[in-house]
């Protein structure tokens, strides 16, 4: 992907606690679920304000279809009855031939006055699990360098910056790129495909 | 996602709506410019199709990736469409003002400054330059000639030809314009002419319109000086103070498009550059306050006509300070730079590189592109020399190989069966395999920080190949020299000269990416011991390396060898060149042993604080321990040598399990000390024996910076010491500094938390 269209996975957070996070859950009747498909689960429209409304940058209608078509069992929603107040957005695929199998985070929102709550790590959560569960070797994601909320989402659920992007978005931005291994490489070949991805100039 | 299928093939298959074949083969992209006959509307043909489609169901040409996703544009979205008309809005050019005061003119051109800069520092000629009304109304209607570079403004009564205020737009705007432009067209040249990273560093898109090209240097300058003439003559009448304001403003536009225009050959043989430039950049600075600025003469609105793929975006222009201070710094650092033309010996021109780019801020894309063209352009090393001059050069500063493999006379045998015509042929091997390697690691060095980590990340894994593949063609030399081996470590060993030279490079290079890691604020600060730990790892590798080196630098040769009756007298190094080579070392082991110490003294430092849960690590529920080392070991896991240590050794070795926290504390003063004395040492030497002739202030500075981290360090040794002692941890607060000190070694800094103030008196007691 051009480096300068990247996508801004962008969420603010508060402190976590995880015990008033349901209480608050219950209360506001909060609940998680899987995208799908379009046919049933009607809130492409709602999503794409949702996502619009938070970040910078627009993205066509082709971007949402490109990923919710391809990976909507990796697309999680919040909603709270029946408002969207949430989502991330995912996909999962090789990166390149006899690469890693490589879950990417493209785009993680929470409505502003539901933030602190812990929905957005919630979200993340659901979409790795599920990443795993369909044998995911590592996630990756970018986020803008002063995006602190959102870089302290990932790095409490155990993701490391691996490299610095200089200017990677419209808006003039650096971006830190965060990586999360769930799996080991243990032969040489696999290593080497790592190594030679780290230097790859556009890889997403 | 669906295929097409039923009566919604049939309709799709009618649309023909591109050239692209369906069954997902590259398509052939031919682009022609639309007449009226080759449209057509499928609106109904399109409506049509869609009935044949169910709600969620897609068509996808399996060529339509993310990227084209993400590129594509929604036509009559705001956001994205940058020929949509707001209600209201008219697609006809937006009228511009025509001032009359020059006040007015030098605020357009102070603006027009503060759009350049804004250029010059990343943002788009869409969002900048080209979004001032005069700038378009010039180029818009593409002039081929100076004479029709020229503005078509609608007749005004206060400027009648001829008049002053007619004069002020279009001679002194016109030449100020023309100017500007025309600089923007040579610094464009230049940043394409090198490597730098489009979008990234530095947007170079023009959206088709000519820069002025056609123009000649002296056919603006022309113009230029036309305009000063006019304001000097007596048909001028404005204010002297004006009139300078003005004066120097065209001024500095001639001078700095000269600069920009120069040939590297020019620059190699005229060095007093850029002085008139510096010169009248103060008294633009001083008649600032003069203008005054004009900001309906910038608008949005020209995007939409310039022939761009990407969604609006908006102005950008900086303050006038900003700009000021970016232009000032540009030519003060493109003066600078021609410093390396001054050629004092390899190791001096890269720690000039070193110290030139490390800068805060860093010098700009264009002073770094330049620097790129000044050391190799015209494939020729600072416009004189050969890649191979430079490269030898180092070899010989650093490792000092024996005489015979630079002998000229080696060059002159012909017999591939001699012995001078193979070690020519290994030496030609050397120094077309090394020389690439080692310009890209100079070129490399000139990329903005956060590449220059990560193609560094690329080039070590080059480097470690190179230098096997050197130890090979060493052992081959070795033979055909006669190389006497010596006594080095309890083993009979060779000098191995040319390996040794690229393990040395290699092992900065790794240092490199890790100390970059903390200046970009890649690693989390429970990493720190570990990252320290790596870099005292490979420090130590490099200190016992340069022993080796020192033990064998210009390593004799039997004395029956066959080369001896043949040798050239003048090749062989002198006391002097052998001496020199020797305080090369010797000095390199002082900078690595500094360097070392204050590694080692941080990763005590920062494990003592985990220790303490003053530096806490996150919860990470996901992945584990190993993983997270397993990617941060990520571009050393292929290195050969030095090679990275299993998870559980490398835990125990940073931990220390087994010394108590004040201990590990003792230590980490002993080694700040250590570090401290090292540093003072360096400090004292001359800027020769330090290799930085080319950079003396740069490399004192960092000196003084590394010093100021080594003594952070022992402050906090000491409070945390302190605290431990008199039982006081919980009051103890740790902030990381990563500003005031060397970025490559940030410091915490320990404070006492506030306590709540006791009240005077128990509260029970007071009635």
């Amino acid at each position: 992907m051009n480096h300068t269209q990247g996508l801004v996975p962008s969420t603010i957070l508060g402190a976590i606690d995880e015990a008033r996070v349901f209480t608050m859950m219950e209360a506001d009747n909060i609940t998680f679920q899987p995208f799908g498909d379009e046919k049933v689960t009607p809130h492409l429209e709602a999503l794409r304000s949702l996502i619009s409304d938070g970040l910078s940058e627009p993205y066509s209608i082709y971007v949402y279809r490109y990923f919710l078509h391809q990976w909507g069992d990796l697309c999680y929603l919040a909603l709270d009855c029946d408002k969207l107040i949430g989502v991330v957005i995912c996909k999962l695929e090789k990166h390149r031939e006899h690469g890693a199998n490589r879950g990417y985070i493209a785009m993680l929102v929470v409505k502003e006055e539901y933030r602190g709550r812990g929905l957005a790590t919630k979200l993340v959560k659901m979409a790795i699990d599920a990443m795993i569960a369909r044998d995911a070797d590592e996630v990756v994601l970018e986020t803008e360098v002063t995006n602190t909320s959102a870089i302290k989402l990932y790095e409490h659920l155990g993701f490391l910056r691996s490299k610095r992007l200089h200017r990677y978005y419209l808006n003039g931005n650096s971006a830190f790129r965060l990586v999360l291994y769930l799996k080991t490489t243990n032969n040489v070949a696999s290593v080497a495909d790592r190594v030679e991805g780290e230097v790859e100039m556009t890889d997403d | 996602m669906a295929t097409n299928s039923g009566g919604f093939s049939d309709a799709f298959a009618r649309l023909h709506v591109s050239e692209r074949a369906l069954d997902g083969q590259q398509p052939t992209v031919t682009i022609t410019s639309p007449t009226a006959a080759n449209f057509r509307d499928v609106t109904q043909l399109f409506r049509q199709a869609c009935q044949g489609l169910d709600v969620g169901q897609l068509v996808k040409d399996p060529n339509f990736t993310l990227f084209e996703a993400v590129g594509a544009l929604e036509i009559m979205d705001p956001k994205m469409d940058s020929g949509l008309l707001k209600p209201g809005e008219e697609d006809a050019p937006p009228d511009i003002y025509q001032p009359v005061l020059p006040e007015e003119i030098i605020g357009i051109m102070d603006q027009l400054l503060s759009s350049e800069m804004s250029w010059h520092d990343g943002a788009a000629l869409s969002q900048t330059v080209f979004t001032c009304l005069y700038i378009d109304n010039l180029l818009s209607p593409n002039p081929t000639t100076l004479e029709e570079a020229r503005f078509s403004l609608p007749p005004s009564g206060a400027h009648q030809p001829g008049s002053p205020a007619y004069q002020l737009i279009h001679l002194v705007l016109r030449a100020y314009c023309v100017g500007l432009v025309k600089c923007c067209d040579h610094v464009n040249r230049q940043i394409l002419a090198e490597h730098t990273y489009e979008e990234e560093d530095f947007v170079t898109q023009t959206y088709n319109v000519s820069l002025l090209e056609f123009l000649s240097v002296p056919e603006v300058n022309r113009l230029l000086v036309s305009a000063i003439e006019y304001i000097d003559s007596p048909a001028a009448t404005w204010p002297n103070n004006i009139k300078m304001a003005l004066k120097a403003r065209l001024a500095f536009r001639k001078l700095f498009l000269t600069e920009l225009s120069r040939e590297v050959k020019e620059m190699v043989e005229k060095r007093l550059n850029w002085d008139g430039c510096i010169t009248l950049l103060s008294t633009i600075g001083i008649t600032r306050n003069l203008g005054k600025a004009v900001p309906s003469v910038f608008s949005i609105a020209v995007q939409r006509k310039l022939a761009s793929t990407v969604p609006p975006r908006p102005i950008v222009q900086i303050p006038f300070e900003e700009a000021f201070t970016i232009v000032s710094r540009l030519c003060k650092d493109a003066k600078e730079i021609l410093r390396i033309l001054k050629y004092a010996g390899a190791t001096n021109l890269i720690t000039f590189f070193l110290r030139f780019t490390a800068r805060k801020p860093q010098p700009s894309t264009y002073v770094r592109s330049l620097l790129q063209t000044l050391f190799y352009g015209d494939h020729k090393v600072l416009g004189t020399m050969s890649i191979k001059q430079l490269l030898l050069d180092d070899v010989k500063e650093l490792v000092l190989p024996a005489d015979d493999l630079f002998d000229p006379r080696n060059d002159l045998s012909e017999m591939p069966s001699d012995t001078r015509f193979q070690i020519r042929q290994r030496m030609d091997w050397f120094v077309e395999r090394a020389g690439t390697a080692y310009i890209t690691m100079y070129r490399t060095i000139c990329q903005n920080r956060s590449r220059l980590r990560r193609n560094l990340c690329h080039l070590i894994v080059d480097w470690d190949s190179m230098q096997i593949e050197c130890e090979e063609i060493d052992g081959e030399l070795q033979q055909l020299i006669k190389e006497e081996p010596v006594l080095h470590n309890d083993n009979i060993s060779y000098a191995f000269s040319l390996s040794s030279w690229v393990y040395y490079y290699k092992l900065k290079q790794m240092e490199w990416i890790i100390f970059l890691g903390f200046e970009l604020d890649v690693y989390l600060p429970h990493e720190f011991a570990g990252m320290y730990w790596y870099l005292q790892y490979f420090l130590r590798t490099r200190l016992q390396h340069l022993e080796r080196i020192r033990h064998f630098i210009h390593p004799g040769v039997a004395p029956d060898s066959p080369l001896a009756a043949t040798r050239t007298p003048e090749a062989v190094a002198s006391a002097q060149t052998i001496a020199n080579a020797q305080a090369t070392v010797n000095f390199t082991l002082l900078e690595a042993a500094a360097l070392q110490e204050l590694c080692s003294a941080m990763i005590y430092l920062y494990t003592a604080l985990a220790r303490l849960d003053l530096v806490k690590t996150p919860p990470q529920p996901y992945s584990t321990d190993s993983l997270r080392y397993e990617l941060r070991m990520k571009p050393f896991l292929t290195i050969g040598c030095p090679d990275v240590i299993p998870f559980n050794d490398f835990k125990d070795l940073v931990e220390n399990p087994e010394i108590q926290t004040l201990e590990l504390l003792d230590l980490a003063s002993e080694n700040t000390k250590e570090g401290r004395k090292n540093f003072d040492l360096l400090s004292k030497m001359t800027a020769a024996s330090s290799h930085a002739v080319l950079c003396e202030e740069g490399y004192r500075l960092n000196l003084r910076e590394y010093l100021r981290s080594c003594i952070g360090a022992g402050v906090a040794i000491v409070m945390l010491s302190k605290a431990i002692k008199t039982d006081t941890l919980a009051d103890v607060e740790v902030e990381i500094d990563q500003s005031s000190y060397h970025p490559w070694f940030p410091v915490p800094r320990i404070s006492s938390k506030k306590r709540p103030p006791l009240p005077a008196v128990p509260p029970t007691l007071a009635r």
